[in-house]
């Protein structure tokens, strides 16, 4: 497997569980988040980069060296930030592959009308725990 | 023929005053409930208020049927996707962004969206107000990229008297018009600069004090 220079924006709960975990795959990283304390997030396991700072302004993004990353992450919690940072990777900097977080189930829509690649926490959780109580809702129709 | 405005502060209200009373209609969405409650109180408009990240809102807001969107809340991300929802769901013809990070001027135009910082306008201001006084008029244009500068000639000017050809003015630098009096001259490198002659100069922003300084 090849390495690759990944960016992830926003380093919460999620980004920083997949900062950890493909740092410690071997890939160089770097983190963006606007709240310092975020940063305690990643563990020791974490080697790569942090930058202190709103993704939000346009100069942050650009210390990142954006137009070197194979990868960029949009994980915030603000969905319009997300999409306009997705935008910004994508026809800006030729970002090879750019996925943004959907917080809002109902904002999807306009995600996809501008093609930006998402991924719903929200609604994978939905999925999956329907999934695994599916024995429980059948059994259930019986009662 | 309606004008929908996204934004919250005092501007917004004076924007739409201007608006209503030259007959256009207009629809402010708002996410601050106050400035809201002022707004439908005081103007003559379709207030609608909730958060920015409701596609609902433009819908309320007779999005459908308005001929210009304005994005100029205090976040570029709102006004960003407000501005592509505009564009992109509601068909809206012509769309303006006001961003607050000038250098949104550039990222915006390059997703498509057409936009222009306050923020730059008072830099540039600023730092040519040593230079205001014999600044008649001045242009931005192509996103600030460029400035069109209108400056007359003082009569104690040193080229006064001299043709252009003689003047050392520098490549990035183009006197694109002479008006003397009632006469309007495109001028050439024999073109000799009088007193009183209004210059039209067009230069990038980082050479105008070296346009200044040779005319001035």
């Amino acid at each position: 497997m090849k390495e690759k220079y990944i960016i992830i924006i926003g380093c919460g709960t999620f980004g920083s569980t997949l900062a950890n975990r493909l740092s410690s795959a071997g890939h160089s990283l770097v983190v963006i988040d606007q709240q310092e304390a975020s940063f305690k997030n990643l563990g020791d396991e974490y080697s790569g980069f942090i930058i202190h700072g709103d993704a939000n302004e346009f100069l942050i993004i650009s210390q990142a060296k954006v137009d070197k990353a194979d990868i960029v992450l949009a994980l915030t919690d603000d969905d319009n930030l997300n999409i306009m940072l997705s935008q910004i990777c994508t026809k800006l900097y030729n970002v090879p592959r750019v996925v943004a977080r959907v917080n809002n189930p109902s904002s999807s829509s306009v995600f996809s009308k501008l093609g930006i690649e998402t991924i719903c926490p929200a609604l994978l959780g939905c999925d999956a725990l329907e999934k695994s109580l599916d024995d429980a809702l059948q059994a259930g129709a019986g009662k | 023929m309606r004008i929908v405005i996204a934004g919250t502060g005092i501007t917004v209200y004076f924007l739409a005053k201007r608006f209503t009373s030259k007959g256009y209609s207009v629809s402010i969405i708002s996410d601050n409930l106050p400035d809201s409650e002022y707004y439908t109180k005081n103007l003559k408009a379709l207030v609608i208020n909730g958060k920015f990240s409701d596609p609902e809102l433009l819908t309320q807001a007779q999005a459908h049927s308005a001929e210009i969107f304005i994005g100029m809340t205090s976040r570029d991300q709102d006004n960003l996707v407000l501005c592509q929802m505009a564009k992109e769901f509601y068909e809206i013809p012509r769309i303006l962004a006001v961003v607050n990070d000038p250098d949104n001027e550039e990222v915006f135009s390059k997703i498509g969206i057409r936009a222009i910082s306050n923020c730059r306008f008072l830099i540039e201001t600023i730092e040519n107000m040593s230079d205001l006084d014999k600044i008649k008029q001045q242009i931005s244009v192509v996103e600030g990229k460029v400035i069109i500068t209108e400056m007359e000639i003082s009569a104690d000017a040193r080229v006064v008297g001299k043709s252009l050809s003689q003047i050392p003015i520098p490549m990035s630098v183009l006197i694109t018009t002479i008006v003397r009096g009632e006469d309007v001259i495109i001028p050439q490198g024999s073109t000799v600069i009088e007193a009183k002659d209004r210059l039209l100069i067009l230069c990038l922003p980082d050479n105008q004090s070296i346009a200044l300084r040779i005319f001035a």
